[in-house]
């Protein structure tokens, strides 16, 4: 048993393909095989991956909505998970959800969508209920006026401001945020990140950061993971993976960040080229017989890498 | 009769073995994928101008707000949030958009006038009165005392007009609340857990389409042993609820795939509460839509029980027993007032709520799009 | 292929079972047996306890369930009370006038329907379509027997054009040109009421068919590279829009069948419909329950025919 926050050991997510002439299982979708992710307390993790690449379904096995196949998951070094079963729902586990749109019930007002977990797990009074609903939409920057509106009379970035009241109503430990800024503006992508880096350290919030764009993370992680097929490519601290990338895979996704330096472009051009052209070639070389990652290699205290097993 | 065969052939269809619905099913859902995302843009696109307002605006919130609110946070002592700004709910956008749609509202006021006048009449009525054979008044023609004549006992026609339309109004109301109702919990379960539950569903209620409905219901109405007004409505009730449970399931399927419902299991709700309080509301203009084009087919389907002899009993006449009247060659061929005006009302009743129906379906397309 | 029609056989089995066993506890609650229509006061009492112990009907109930299939196997559908004959010669002798009833209907709601539909697409929003839709708003709105009964009122009496009940005309020689022309003359009343009523489905179906078809890319893209107008509409659109009604046949004439029952009681027309209901009046119910498994197989058979047409026509429905 460790002292992380949370513990993904070895988990396993893997759908039945069903098919043939009685409808038997013929195969599996390994969307997530064998992931190990340790979060530290008070320190956000960014999970980082291309869409396919089963980092919201890690995410989601932690919820508790998708079945897990094997491995284990530890909380607060209590174990919430036994094999082949869902996560139990925990009060101090919560999630923010991709899309501001389908997040929220568009038959419902914002009271009724932040309160919802309130109702749960606390018993209040009416007028209780709508103080407490009032304090955390302040905190998330929404205006009292909010209280009786429906989802739809509100911008992206403000849905999302609604789904993050909602989730940090009940005060919870852990966080998972499933690609939370992916479906705004990106223009409003900046606010509603710092935002949440604001409360996560309001909080003291120990969070699982899901996004397909490393540029996201960089400023919002500590640990970054890099997911492809269902297995961690390479994983360390911010600047390992942005200073020092070991994988070809981490590689071109740093070069695909957008830079805003207008004379770097024909550096940076060039850099992705070099860089698509070593991929082309070598990209096999990353993956065994089955097209999956090699298994993670130490390469320095908190940076480790699947680099090909050498011989 | 052979139309409602029809809508549910209709149905069946669409997706009737185990294959083609699987099939059919990843299409919706993945119908349904481009639909949330298209409707998505589409609801960002409206809101686009007033999104970017709000995004110009939102650096200033912060400070908006501080200045506006009591620095102190918390204390919202002072807010009236009673009188906070309240919004349209959505039932209230159909209601709209029905009295926007002529046709609808016209048929909706005749409707609602006949269904007043007959439940407000009968109530004056004497039904003893109207049943009473009297054979001095056999097979009169509409006069003064009669306003529509007389049936082969003497009974009045109009007197049996008005009850029979109230008994046929009151049982397809029954029917379609019998069967409506089980078809919607029915159907919500099956589409919320899926997987092998749902299966197990689908496939009784695949066997009770191929049921031979008409014929069943004959021969439960002919043995069962008490036989009433309530055990009328279920036995109909229990063979009618599968069109409802199929349409709600499908979109039950679709509606849970999103993360609203995740999102709510995530916060603790039971699944009872998020079946019937997040994803039921999201059906409601649906369920709304359906539950009248049943009444329409219920209403057509009773008086056709009637018309064979096996609805109500003649003692408490339903607009299908003055039609059976015509059966006979004499009453068809020679007193055109015994059944022609329980066939027009038959028509208008189903026309008016078919009309109805139709709109509010128009209402629920347009808002989809609106939304 | 094969292997949908065989899955999907598989599937129809089990229906086929469950509907045998509705059936038959149909029957076991319905009064009489099969020992009623014999009773006689002079038999003793201890005589019909021995018939009934000789004919299995004290046996439990799985074992009388399974000899009552295993007869049905071997053409035994047990006796009608009323008629004192077989099921089947009695169900027989109306089955070709239901048959003949729904074939007529069919084709007429096709003859007339889907040029109606393919006309009100076409056209779409002229008064012509205008008035087709008005008629498929009345015609959803109208239940069958109602229609039936208007148009007998006018065509058979108040004209007196056609006869107003019946299959065939009497001494009339079967086979002989004569007796073919009165069946026909027979049909037109019912069969008209029944389609008439019966082809808004396939109006409406073709008419929201063909507008969608319109929209489709590849239409356009025929409209772009400069396809005559006409056949446009003949090759591309239309076909696509007829295609799923041709695949709904199975369910058209199934459908149909389950149907006539009114019309056939409202013409006094001697098939199974009516047939149905007169068991039902006189008691006669070892005829009624033959005739409901009989319209359950049919209409499981009829899915399973048109699933499988559709499974030709629309290779979606078998990827899997």
């Amino acid at each position: 048993m460790s002292n992380e926050f949370l513990e993904i050991k070895d988990l396993k997510i893997h759908f039945p393909i069903k098919g043939g002439f009685f409808n038997t299982v013929k195969d599996h979708v390994k969307a997530v095989d064998g992931v190990n992710i340790s979060i530290p307390k008070g320190t956000t993790y960014g999970l980082v991956g291309e869409s396919g690449s089963g980092k919201t379904t890690t995410g989601k096995a932690v919820m508790g909505l998708n079945d897990i196949t094997e491995g284990e998951i530890f909380f607060r070094g209590e174990k919430l998970s036994g094999k082949g079963k869902k996560v139990g729902v925990n009060r101090d586990i919560q999630m923010i959800f991709q899309d501001p749109y389908s997040s929220l019930n568009v038959r419902k007002r914002v009271f009724d969508i932040v309160a919802e977990p309130l109702k749960n797990y606390e018993s209040h009074s009416k007028n209780e209920l709508i103080e407490e609903v009032l304090k955390l939409l302040e905190r998330v920057g929404l205006p009292p006026g909010s209280l009786y509106k429906f989802p739809h009379e509100f911008s992206g970035g403000q849905r999302q401001r609604i789904g993050v009241a909602r989730a940090i109503a009940l005060n919870p430990k852990l966080i998972i945020a499933d690609e939370p800024v992916s479906a705004l503006d990106v223009s409003v992508q900046a606010q509603v990140l710092n935002f949440m880096q604001e409360i996560q350290q309001d909080m003291d919030l120990t969070m699982l950061f899901i996004a397909h764009d490393l540029g996201v993370v960089r400023h919002m992680c500590k640990h970054i993971g890099i997911m492809y097929h269902g297995r961690l490519v390479e994983e360390g601290t911010a600047e390992e993976i942005f200073n020092n990338p070991q994988h070809i895979y981490t590689k071109r996704l740093i070069a695909a960040i957008p830079d805003t330096n207008v004379e770097k472009v024909e550096s940076n051009l060039k850099l992705r080229q070099q860089i698509k052209e070593e991929y082309d070639q070598h990209f096999a070389e990353y993956l065994d017989d089955e097209g999956r990652a090699f298994p993670l290699q130490a390469i320095s205290d908190t940076h480790k890498v699947a680099l090909p097993v050498k011989g | 009769m052979s139309q409602k065969d029809k809508d549910i052939n209709n149905e069946t269809n669409e997706e009737t073995t185990d294959a083609s619905r699987e099939e059919i099913e990843s299409q919706n859902r993945r119908a349904s994928d481009e639909q949330s995302t298209s409707r998505d843009s589409d609801g960002r696109d409206p809101y686009g101008n007033r999104g970017d307002e709000r995004l110009h605006g939102s650096s200033e919130m912060s400070t908006h707000m501080n200045s506006d609110m009591p620095p102190g946070a918390g204390d919202h002592g002072g807010l009236d949030y009673k009188n906070l700004p309240k919004s349209t709910p959505g039932w209230k956008v159909l209601v709209q958009e029905l009295i926007a749609d002529k046709l609808a509202l016209f048929s909706l006021i005749i409707f609602a006038s006949i269904t007043a006048y007959v439940f407000g009449l009968t109530m004056f009525l004497d039904q003893a009165e109207i049943v009473f054979v009297d054979l001095f008044a056999i097979h009169e023609p509409p006069n003064e005392e009669f306003r529509l004549g007389t049936d082969y006992g003497g009974r009045d026609i109009f007197g049996q007009l008005i009850i029979g339309t109230r008994n046929s109004l009151a049982i397809g109301f029954l029917v379609t609340l019998m069967s409506v109702g089980f078809g919607i919990v029915y159907g919500l379960i099956s589409g919320y857990f899926g997987g092998q539950i749902d299966n197990a569903l689908m496939r009784v209620v695949d066997f009770f389409l191929v049921l031979p409905f008409l014929m069943i219901v004959i021969v439960f109405v002919t043995i069962v042993p008490s036989y009433d007004i309530w055990t009328f409505s279920a036995i109909m009730a229990a063979f009618l609820w599968m069109g409802t449970a199929r349409l709600i399931r499908s979109l039950a399927l679709q509606e849970t795939e999103l993360d609203y419902i995740n999102a709510s299991k995530t916060l603790g709700t039971s699944n009872l509460k998020v079946i019937f309080s997040q994803l039921m509301p999201n059906l409601v203009g649906i369920i709304i839509v359906n539950g009248t084009l049943s009444l329409a087919a219920n209403i057509g389907i009773e008086s056709g029980l009637s018309f064979l002899g096996f609805g109500f009993p003649e003692d408490y006449p339903s607009l299908g027993t003055l039609l059976s009247y015509a059966t006979q060659t004499q009453t068809l061929q020679n007193r055109w007032w015994v059944w022609l005006p329980a066939a027009l009302m038959i028509l208008v009743l189903m026309l008016c709520v078919r009309n109805i129906g139709e709109a509010l379906r128009r209402a629920g397309d347009a808002r989809q799009r609106q939304a | 292929m094969i292997k949908f029609t065989i899955r999907r056989l598989l599937i129809t089995f089990p229906q086929l079972v469950l509907l045998s066993v509705l059936v038959f506890f149909m029957g076991s609650l319905m009064p009489g047996d099969a020992l009623s229509g014999l009773i006689d006061p002079s038999i003793p009492a201890e005589a019909i306890e021995a018939r009934r112990e000789a004919l299995g009907l004290n046996n439990p109930w799985y074992i009388q369930y399974r000899d009552w299939v295993v007869a049905m196997f071997q053409g035994d559908f047990g006796q009608s009370i009323f008629h004192q004959r077989p099921v089947m010669d009695v169900i027989g002798s109306r089955l070709m006038n239901t048959i003949w009833l729904s074939v007529f209907s069919v084709i007429i709601i096709y003859v007339i329907g889907i040029p109606l539909g393919l006309i009100s697409g076409r056209y779409k929003d002229s008064l012509l379509d205008s008035v087709i839709t008005g008629y498929t708003y009345l015609g959803f709105a109208t239940p069958t027997f109602v229609f039936g009964l208007v148009v007998l009122w006018i065509f058979g009496y108040h004209f007196g054009v056609f006869p107003t009940n019946g299959s065939v005309g009497a001494g009339l020689e079967p086979g002989s040109v004569d007796y073919i022309l009165s069946k026909i003359n027979h049909l037109i009343l019912p069969s008209f009421s029944i389609a008439l009523i019966g082809l808004v489905g396939t109006v409406q179906y073709l008419r929201s068919g063909v507008i969608e078809a319109q929209q489709k890319d590849y239409v356009m893209l025929a409209r772009a590279k400069g396809v005559k107008q006409v056949s446009l509409y003949l090759k591309h659109i239309f076909r696509n829009a007829i295609i799923p009604i041709a695949a709904f046949f199975g369910y058209e004439l199934v459908g149909l069948l389950g149907g006539s029952i009114f019309i056939e009681w409202v013409y006094a027309y001697p098939g199974m419909g009516a047939l149905f209901l007169e068991s039902i009046q006189t008691r006669d119910f070892s005829v009624a329950n033959v005739l409901i498994l009989f319209y359950g197989f049919l209409t499981i058979v009829g899915a399973l025919l048109s699933d499988i047409i559709l499974s030709i026509v629309d290779p979606r429905i078998r990827i899997k």
